[in-house]
Order: structure tokens, then sequence, then C-alpha cells
């Protein structure tokens, strides 16, 4: 069989049938599964995010940003609240102080007329 | 600013591609040994399969798969360089790689056959049939994966 002269064309026909089979094989697990799941490169650094590689770095420095902000908000909240109300019992008084003063000049207003009648 | 982005291009894709790239060099190094080195196919009985393809071609048989193994190394580490690099604007890399490596198989596929026949009828040694055999099926798994990403574009 070894010594056969048509040995390296039987088997080379043979072979050449086999790398097709395994291309056409490839051909039809490629178009089985979706281009994310295989074949493509995603470097270890990179996290894809809504169908984009973005660097993990940058995406860490995001999220620690987001949470120190959240983290300052909630520090900060009560704070911000006793302000507010403060500005607004301020504004209250301002209110009651003008109050005050147009009931004054009104009264000042219907006295010196009253006064300015009695003399005529 | 294009040997920076080639240099990262192909390093994004090495771990990947690394048996691609190693067998590109294993061949260009065969080819190369073929071209320079005068009757090195004499040299071993392991080599008939090799000499009975190249009794069709007009040259001598080291040149003819010297000049096979250098062609088929030199395409596939364009196609390798432009996969890693220029796939945006060279979109057929998938496909210089799946027939480079078809060929790349049917070098290693004689290799193989040479070595089992100079095996079994010619008294030579066996460890080199499951070496070419491990380096043939890692040509055809390259192949597989190169027709996979021909698919997908």
């Amino acid at each position: 069989m070894w010594d056969s002269p048509n040995l390296i064309p039987i088997v080379n026909v043979l072979g050449l049938g086999l790398l097709g089979a395994i291309a056409a094989l490839g051909h039809w697990w490629g178009k089985k599964r979706p281009p994310e799941t295989m074949g493509q490169y995603s470097p270890v650094n990179m996290t894809k995010i809504d169908g984009a590689l973005v660097d993990s770095a940058s995406v860490k420095v995001l999220a620690a940003s987001i949470e120190a902000v959240g983290l300052q908000i909630v520090a900060t909240g009560p704070g911000v609240e006793r302000r507010h109300a403060e500005i607004i019992a301020m504004a209250d008084r301002f209110i009651d102080a003008i109050d005050n003063h147009a009931r004054v000049i009104q009264a000042n207003t219907d006295e010196s007329k009253e006064q300015r009648w009695s003399k005529k | 600013m294009v040997v920076a982005r080639i240099i990262t291009g192909i390093a994004s894709h090495f771990p990947i591609r690394v048996s691609e790239w190693v067998l590109s060099y294993m061949l260009a190094g065969i080819g190369l040994g073929l071209c320079l080195i005068p009757n090195a196919l004499d040299a071993s009985a392991s080599y008939q399969a090799l000499i009975y393809f190249a009794q069709f071609s007009p040259w001598t048989p080291e040149y003819t798969w010297g000049l096979a193994c250098l062609s088929v190394a030199t395409v596939r580490i364009i196609a390798l360089t432009i996969n890693g690099t220029f796939k945006e604007h060279f979109r057929y890399s998938p496909h210089l790689r799946g027939l480079a490596s078809l060929a790349a198989c049917f070098i290693w596929g004689q290799m193989v056959l040479g070595y089992l026949i100079a095996f079994t009828s010619l008294g030579g040694g066996w460890t080199a049939v499951p070496v070419y055999m491990g380096i043939m099926s890692l040509d055809a798994w390259n192949m597989f994966r190169a027709w996979t990403d021909i698919t997908k574009r």
C-alpha cells in the first residue's frame, strides 16, 4: 500500500476534500454565531458599552467621579435644606417688614389728609 | 505615526493570531532554506511527496517549494498586518488568511505524507509524523477561524 505510486495523489485529494469541509464548516459556523460572540478580539482592558469598546480605566474613573458627586450630594443635602428654610424664613420676615412699612406710610398719609381737610 | 499604528494593531490581535504568526515564520524559514541550500531535498527520503509534486514545475524541486513557502508566508504576514491595523480599509484580509492557511496545510500535508511513507516503507523515524500532523492541525484550525471571520463581514 505505502509503495503505490498513486498513494500521494490519492491522499492529497482526500486531504484537500477534508480541508474544504473544514472551510465549509467554518463558513457555516461564522453564519450561525453572532459576531459579538466569536472571532472578534476584545482586548482585556476594554469594556463593551452599547456596542462600543471603551477603555476600562476611563470607565472606572467616570464611575468613581459619579460616586464621589453622589456622596457629596448626600453629605451636603441636609445643609442645603437648612439654608433653604433659612432663606424662606428671611424672605417672610422681609415681606412682613415691607408690609409694616406700607401700613405705616398709609396711616401717615391718611393722617396728613385729615389734618389738611380740618384746616379747610 | 503609521509605524506606531501598525505595532499597536498587531499587538492587539497577536494573542489570538499567535499560531498564524509562528507558522508564518516557520514557513518563511523553510522556504528560505530550500531556496538557498542546493539539493536540500536530496538530504532525506522523507521529502518524496514534495519531489512528486515538483515534477510538474519548470524549476528545481527545492526552488519550487522554497518559493511556494516564501509566497504563502509573505501573503499571510501581509494579511495579518492588515487585519491587525487597516481592516477598515481592506476587508479581504480574512480571505487572504484563509487561502494562505489552506496552502500552508497543503505544504504541511506533504511533509506528513513524506515522513509517513519514509517511516512505513523506508525505515524512517516516527517523531516527525505527529509533529507535522500537529502543525497541520493548527493551520487547519487557523483556516476554520479565517472562514468564520469571512462570513461575519
